[in-house]
Formats: structure tokens, sequence, C-alpha cells
């Protein structure tokens, strides 16, 4: 088996810094990490595993079709990981390395399978007509006829706690179109910069942001509903 | 002016802060006047905090341990002196 672990160029807004050692200094808690990894602590590396797993599954099924599938690639993630160690250069750092990884493999594998869900549609624009708000909740002068009301008491973490709200929104990502849901996962959900989403995967600013905007509408309008019927 | 309709289209270049200033001067003044944007604007940074507070599943069992022993695998195959007194065990066995 080839193991390809994927280069990341640095973006061209953050110049490279050449001077810099092998594991820079911009992630100096990545380089300690890395450290006992290559000295083959099993405490780190299973402390990886159960910060990432999870999270690499989740990142991994916007890009093939099941959940076994899913499982695959990121055992397979963790081994190319391992093997790749010693070159990571901790530019990027390792959280934005590890999700490279996982996409670099993840896409090769949907291609490879036809079951793959058709990432190929990024990029295509095919969503960017997709309005953020139903035009029906608009007058023919794009005012609001029916304006959202208020979350009231409804903070992030109330909602959250109710675990149907939980299981609302893990549907509802599942339900993007595979680019967005790429995008929201590696942005709202993980965090990652807009700048390192790009490099991730292989996109325009511009389309992470038109992706990442579809995404977002899709999901407040779930909540919407959500909260709206709550509310009957 | 700007509409509620064209607002909701703007939302995350405004919250990327990725238009021109005079766009988003715009986009001010209109949630300045309008509830109904407001009240948008608001549902959309609770939609985005929402996410980021998603937790990931653990990882399954059976995961954990073929990850660890593959871990081990790796050290010993590469660096470790403990692979060194296991050679030689087999070795030791196969005579």
């Amino acid at each position: 088996m080839s193991i390809t672990i994927p280069a990341l160029s640095p973006s061209a807004s953050s110049p490279r810094q050449d001077a810099s050692p092998a594991t820079s200094a911009a992630h100096p808690e990545d380089a300690a990490l890395v450290g006992r990894l290559l000295a083959g602590d099993e405490a780190a590396f299973a402390g990886l595993v159960e910060q990432y797993h999870g999270r690499l599954v989740r990142l991994a099924l916007a890009f093939v079709a099941d959940r076994a599938t899913a499982e695959e690639v990121v055992q397979d993630t963790w081994l190319a990981m391992l093997t790749g160690l010693r070159s990571f250069e901790g530019r990027s750092g390792l959280k934005t390395w590890i999700f490279s990884i996982l996409t670099n493999r993840a896409k090769t594998r949907g291609h490879r399978e036809k079951s793959s869900v058709p990432f190929s549609a990024f990029g295509d624009g095919h969503t960017a007509h997709e309005p953020a708000v139903a035009p029906a909740r608009f007058t023919a002068a794009g005012s609001w006829s029916a304006a959202p009301e208020p979350w009231i008491d409804e903070t992030p973490e109330t909602l959250l706690l109710r675990g149907e709200v939980r299981t609302l929104i893990e549907r509802a990502i599942a339900g993007l179109p595979p680019a967005q849901r790429a995008v929201l996962t590696l942005r709202d959900v993980e965090g990652v910069a807009s700048a390192d989403v790009c490099n991730i995967l292989g996109i325009r600013e511009t389309n992470q942001r038109v992706l990442l905007h579809r995404a977002r509408s899709r999901i407040r309008a779930a909540l919407e509903q959500h909260v709206r019927r709550d509310r009957c | 002016m700007l509409t509620c309709r064209e607002l909701t289209e703007l939302t995350t270049d405004y919250l990327e802060r990725r238009m021109p200033l005079r766009d988003w001067l715009r986009v001010r003044v209109h949630i300045a006047i309008c509830r109904g944007c407001r009240t948008y604007l608001a549902q959309m940074k609770q939609t985005i905090r929402l996410l980021g507070l998603l937790p990931p599943e653990a990882p399954p069992p059976h995961a954990r341990v073929e990850l660890l022993a593959s871990f081990r695998n790796t050290h010993s195959n590469t660096q470790s002196p403990r692979d060194i007194t296991r050679a030689g065990d087999s070795a030791t066995w196969a005579r």
C-alpha cells in the first residue's frame, strides 16, 4: 500500500518562513507533541486518537458514502500520519496537517468507489443560485414579509443541551451537498482558519465563502423551522 | 438601499469582513434600522456558535486497540531497543 502525504503549501497570504526549523515555533505545543510521538510515547498517541478520531470520522463522511468506509479512511489516515510524522514541518499546525491527510485519502477513496458521493461537484457553482432564505419570505421589493423571530432565551448552550437539537443539526449537516458539508465541518465545526480550509480542500477563498454561506444558511433554516414548530 | 433579501446573501461576507467598506457600511446602516435583519444576523451567529459546540463521537473501543497496536508496531520497526530483544527471542525460538 502506498501512502501519500499531502504537502501543505503555505497559503499565498502567509509567506513561508524558510528560516524556521523543521517543527516551527509557530505551533510550539504541536512540536512538543510530535516529539513525544516520535519517541514512541503511547499516552501521547492515545490522547491524540481520543481527541481526533470522532472528528476525523465526521469529516470523512463528507467525502464517502457510508460510515464503515469513513472509519476505514480514518484508520488509514492514522497510519499515514504515523508514517509521515518525521516529515511533518509544523508550518500548518498538526490539526490542519491531520485534516489534510484525511481529506486527501477520503477524496481518493471517494473517487475510487462508485458508492461515493460526487465530490467533483466541488466548485462547479451548481449551488451558487441557491437562496439563503426562501424567496417566499420576502415581499416583491425584497423586504421581509415573514421576518425571523428571535430565538428568545435559547442560547446555543441551552439549545445544545437538548439532544434533539443536536440530532437535528447533525442531520442537517448530513443533508448538505458534499462540498458544503466539507467546508462547514472544517470551518464552523472544527474551527479551521479560512486559508487552511482552502489549502486542505484545494479550493479558492471566494468559492469557500460561497459554500460556507449556503451551508450556514441551510443549518439556520433547519434550526428556525425546529424552534417555530416548538412554539406552536 | 440594500434590501433584506440582499442582506441575507451578504451575511457571511459581512461576518468574515470580506467586503468593500462601502458595502460593509450599507449592511451596518440596514441592520441599524431593520429588526428582522438584526434577528436574522443574530440567528446566523447563534448557528455558527452552535456548530462549534457539536461534540465529536468517542472513538470505538476496537479502533483504539488497533491503533495503539499499530503505533507500537511503527516504533518497534524503527527505533525501539525492545525490538532488538524481540528479534533475538524469535531467533532463539527458531533454533
